[in-house]
């Protein structure tokens, strides 16, 4: 499968992954709502550390669409809340 | 929902509405090479603001510096005329320099992080741009329109996610920049009305202070002369008026 780091690339990665980054997701989600800062940070270097050692760059010529994106590594805790409301986090 | 899907389908949903717009899907291919163009040349503006943002930081830092050479030499000035009190608050107002310099020193290095990040954003954005335009090139001139749909969708599709992502990188750039202005701006005020005020709220600068002390003092020498003249002159007064008494 096709995953996009915002901000960074798009890589190519097993889905045998896909799993361990639901379970990072859900991590991410479960912190965010306690405002646990920390927590939510490490959830977010975890799976942005997966996605780059385990997966292979995008040939930048290529162009195809992601199955997954992941958030940018240096979002923050009030960025990610922002996807949940109606604004978004997506210009335009 | 998880961050990842609630992320993904949004920029879906972005894309399929931008996909829906044309009836000739052509015109979808020429429309969105028009918009990479476009948004190639506003990763370049926010490239040029984020160096012209960091440049203003690196002035007020080296404005900063040498101020902290004043506030030394004003300090030693004020403990050469035995005001303890001057001397403290010219040394916390260099305190107060350093802090500030310190935290600039942190968001010129922010800024050029930020400078790097849409430096390469915009080599991978050129690469992709490039590559769609022999694609488009391709797939008007071989493919009949049935197929031609299905490859348009396909690279549009593609591309337009690497244009939504880069579309946030450039906002998030641009808002970290006009926060550091705003900032900065603040910072100048300050700068401009000579070294920084102290934290005990007195307002007045120190330099000010000390040139008030020479006056006063000089003030001082001033009477203390005349005083000693108009003493000696009442003395001879009183001397003649004995004198002739007797």
């Amino acid at each position: 499968m096709i995953v996009r780091i915002l901000g960074d690339n798009q890589y190519v990665l097993d889905s045998k992954y896909l799993d361990k980054l639901n379970e990072l997701d859900s991590c991410m989600v479960d912190h965010l709502s306690n405002e646990e800062v920390g927590e939510f940070n490490s959830c977010l270097r975890e799976m942005i550390h997966i996605i780059r050692e385990k997966g292979t760059p995008l040939d930048p010529a290529e162009i195809r669409p992601s199955d997954l994106i992941v958030p940018s590594p240096d979002i923050t805790p009030d960025e990610a809340r922002k996807l949940f409301t109606k604004e978004g986090m997506i210009p335009g | 929902m998880g961050i990842l899907d609630r992320l993904t389908t949004m920029i879906k949903a972005k894309i399929s509405s931008f996909l829906d717009r044309h009836e000739d899907p052509r015109e979808t291919l020429d429309y969105s090479y028009q918009k990479q163009l476009e948004l190639l040349t506003n990763v370049k503006r926010g490239i040029a603001d984020v160096v012209t943002a960091k440049k203003r930081l690196e002035l007020q830092k080296a404005k900063l510096e040498s101020n902290i050479e004043d506030l030394n030499n004003q300090a030693r000035e004020a403990v050469s005329l035995g005001r303890d009190d001057l001397a403290r608050i010219a040394l916390e107002r260099k305190k107060d320099t350093m802090t500030q310099i310190e935290s600039l020193t942190g968001q010129i290095a922010d800024l050029e992080n930020e400078q790097t990040k849409l430096v390469n954003t915009e080599r991978r954005l050129a690469a992709k741009v490039e590559a769609f335009r022999t694609k488009k090139e391709t797939i008007k001139a071989q493919y009949s329109a049935a197929e031609a749909q299905v490859r348009i969708t396909e690279s549009v599709t593609g591309i337009s996610e690497e244009m939504a992502d880069v579309g946030m990188s450039v906002q998030r750039a641009e808002e970290k920049t006009e926060s550091m202005k705003a900032r900065s701006q603040a910072l100048d005020e300050l700068i401009d009305a000579g070294t920084l005020q102290d934290l005990t709220g007195d307002q007045t600068k120190v330099e000010e202070e000390l040139s008030k002390i020479k006056s006063s003092e000089e003030v001082d020498q001033e009477l203390k002369i005349l005083k000693q003249q108009v003493t000696k002159k009442k003395k001879a007064k009183t001397e003649e008026v004995q004198e002739a008494q007797q």
